[in-house]
């Protein structure tokens, strides 16, 4: 039987975390099929949040004032699943149709580490853009250039061995910094492209929000760099000096422009 | 005619206030055979149909009346040409009921909470007259015999909802910014991610200059205003223009009921309680402190993603397990004002046949 565990990844933002379960378990319905897990490392919302945990009933492992990427090693503990989704908490999941997702999700075959559910971006208005972030990073290449980050979420990974080794290594030793989340789908797609599965898992949408403390609008130039790094020298090495080229005649063009 | 003149014996009932046109409206559906309950001022117009039955009569001229009993009624505050035409000073007693909210109201407002003797309203009153010694606190303004039952008025009706979601809402703004940027965006997220599945009527949404005029004028009022503060882009992907009535609804199971303005203890409109005359289940978003509403329907949180996690958690339970909840809603209601008979309006009922 397919199993799926949805992981959230929470810090200090209680209020997106409760507008993320309650769409969440609108839509679930306490299915035996599906488990929510909550990963909290707060430490000024914290009792908060484990407010959220018991007004849900949903099982919270909290660790105030951990890192973030010992927050992420916890998505480990869990028992085992099928599949997991990792999600964070300011984003939502919406669930259309259950039985649907979990069909597609029993319908991989057994060598396809992942899967992607459409997605739609909106902002703090509530404003829906028609695009879907995940359709964006398929084939994931295109998406590669510099100044534009390729978005992690809306993935469903089987998890198997090859997930948690790969997980253990990118999420706990964080080669890559902030971003090590990318360069760990970067390697699922661009070394294990026989694992990866291009097909779009229907019955429910992921909801990418927009805000001013996103990661992609506080990133720095150490971090981007970084993140290139890995996955140019990591996984495919002329990536890197395609990078590094594009960014400087990127920047050289910006200062030509302000001179103008 | 900014009034309307009662008389029984010797006492005379004269009913004015803020829209003219809505008691007349409601005078007119009086004296109709039957008073349809698709009318959203069918509890006002029961109240003039017993008015009438009880032997007052209607009369279009009191200054030829000798009557030694004269009370003047408010339904809401009146401007100050209107208020000047009564002459105020003839009256023995006056009643104000309140139904809108004080910041919505003339300037008028606070002459009438000075002189008035009776003062009705289902919420706290600001400022210095929260403590007014004649304010009597109501269940509610608007509701005065029990909310009716669509599909016990017609024996054709057959119960076939094919929406989960609605709304019907007019492109106002009010005043009331918080609650009008909150519509706009529960209807983006109900567009996007119930798009089949909901069903969004309103006026003034659309710029339609042939058909409707008046509505396009209020569209760019309120477009324009929405530019300026910075509201989010309206999707009308789901909208189906604007209705006479709500008989939409009873194709709905549930309706999103969001009153104008939240912060006032108590206040509500009659969008608490409409979509159950249809069978529809209103998810209701008022201020929850002494609303006859709250423990009954499901007040929430000023947020559209945790309305329509609300919404969809009560359609998940099946359209006959939604049909009944609203039933039960409406009896639970039904049965605390028969209990209770403190309304605005039957309190009124008491002291116009007070001696």
């Amino acid at each position: 039987m397919t199993t799926l565990a949805i992981c959230i990844l929470s810090h200090e933002r209680p209020d997106k975390l409760n507008q993320l379960l309650s769409l969440l378990t609108s839509t679930i319905h306490q299915s035996r099929r599906v488990s929510i897990y909550i990963f909290d490392n707060s430490i000024l919302c914290a009792n908060a949040i484990k407010s959220l945990s018991l007004e849900y009933g949903i099982p919270l492992v909290a660790k105030p004032g951990e890192s973030q990427a010992s927050n992420y090693a916890s998505v480990l503990s869990i028992k085992p699943h099928t599949y997991v989704m990792i999600m964070h908490d300011d984003d939502c999941l919406y669930v259309s149709d259950l039985s649907l997702l979990l069909d597609d999700l029993s319908s991989l075959h057994h060598d396809e580490q992942a899967a992607y559910v459409p997605a739609l971006v909106f902002d703090n208005s509530y404003h829906f853009s028609k695009h879907t972030v995940a359709s964006d990073l398929y084939p994931i290449e295109n998406n590669l250039q510099p100044f534009k980050l390729p978005v992690f979420p809306s993935w469903i990974f089987r998890m198997d061995f090859h997930f948690t080794s790969l997980f253990r290594s990118y999420f706990l030793d964080r080669p890559a910094g902030k971003y090590s989340d990318i360069v760990f789908i970067h390697h699922l797609v661009l070394k294990s492209r026989k694992l990866y599965s291009p097909k779009k898992i229907a019955g429910c949408i992921y909801l990418y929000r927009e805000h001013e403390s996103n990661d992609s609008k506080t990133s720095n130039l150490k971090d981007h760099f970084a993140m290139y790094y890995c996955i140019g020298v990591h996984l495919r090495p002329a990536y890197f000096f395609r990078f590094t080229a594009e960014y400087l005649l990127n920047v050289i063009s910006a200062i030509l422009n302000f001179m103008k | 005619m900014n009034s309307l003149h009662f008389f029984k014996d010797d006492t005379l009932v004269t009913f004015s206030g803020l829209y003219p046109d809505v008691y007349l409206k409601a005078l007119q559906l009086a004296f109709l055979p039957t008073i349809p309950i698709t009318n959203h001022l069918y509890q006002l117009a029961s109240f003039f149909r017993d008015l009438t039955c009880s032997g007052f009569e209607y009369t279009s001229d009191c200054h030829s009346l000798n009557t030694k009993k004269k009370l003047l009624v408010f339904l809401d505050a009146p401007n100050a040409k209107t208020l000047q035409t009564l002459r105020y000073s003839t009256y023995d007693t006056s009643a104000i009921i309140l139904f809108e909210r004080p910041t919505s109201q003339p300037s008028t407002l606070y002459t009438m909470l000075d002189n008035a003797r009776y003062i009705l309203s289902s919420y706290t009153l600001p400022g210095t007259y929260a403590h007014h010694p004649y304010h009597y606190r109501c269940a509610s303004a608007f509701l005065y015999k029990e909310i009716p039952l669509f599909s016990s008025a017609s024996e054709t009706f057959t119960y076939q909802p094919a929406f989960n979601l609605s709304l019907i809402n007019s492109n106002l703004y009010g005043n009331n910014s918080n609650t009008y940027r909150l519509r706009r965006e529960l209807i983006n997220t109900c567009t996007a991610l119930q798009p089949q599945t909901f069903l969004f009527y309103g006026r003034g949404w659309q710029f339609n200059p042939i058909s409707n005029p008046i509505n396009s004028l209020l569209f760019f009022k309120n477009e324009f205003r929405s530019r300026l503060y910075n509201f989010p882009p309206i999707d009308l992907s789901s909208y189906r223009g604007s209705c006479t009535d709500k008989t939409v609804l009873l194709n709905c199971l549930t309706n999103f009921s969001i009153e104008n303005f939240l912060d006032f203890d108590g206040y509500h409109t009659e969008k608490a309680y409409e979509p159950l005359i249809y069978g529809c289940y209103p998810i209701y978003l008022a201020n929850r402190s002494f609303n006859i509403f709250a423990d009954n329907l499901l007040p929430n949180e000023a947020d559209p993603v945790l309305l329509l996690s609300r919404a969809l958690k009560v359609c998940s339970s099946g359209p006959q397990a939604v049909r009944n909840m609203a039933l039960r809603a409406r009896s639970c209601i039904n049965e605390y004002i028969s209990f209770n008979t403190n309304t605005a309006l039957q309190q009124l009922m008491r002291i116009i046949h007070s001696p």
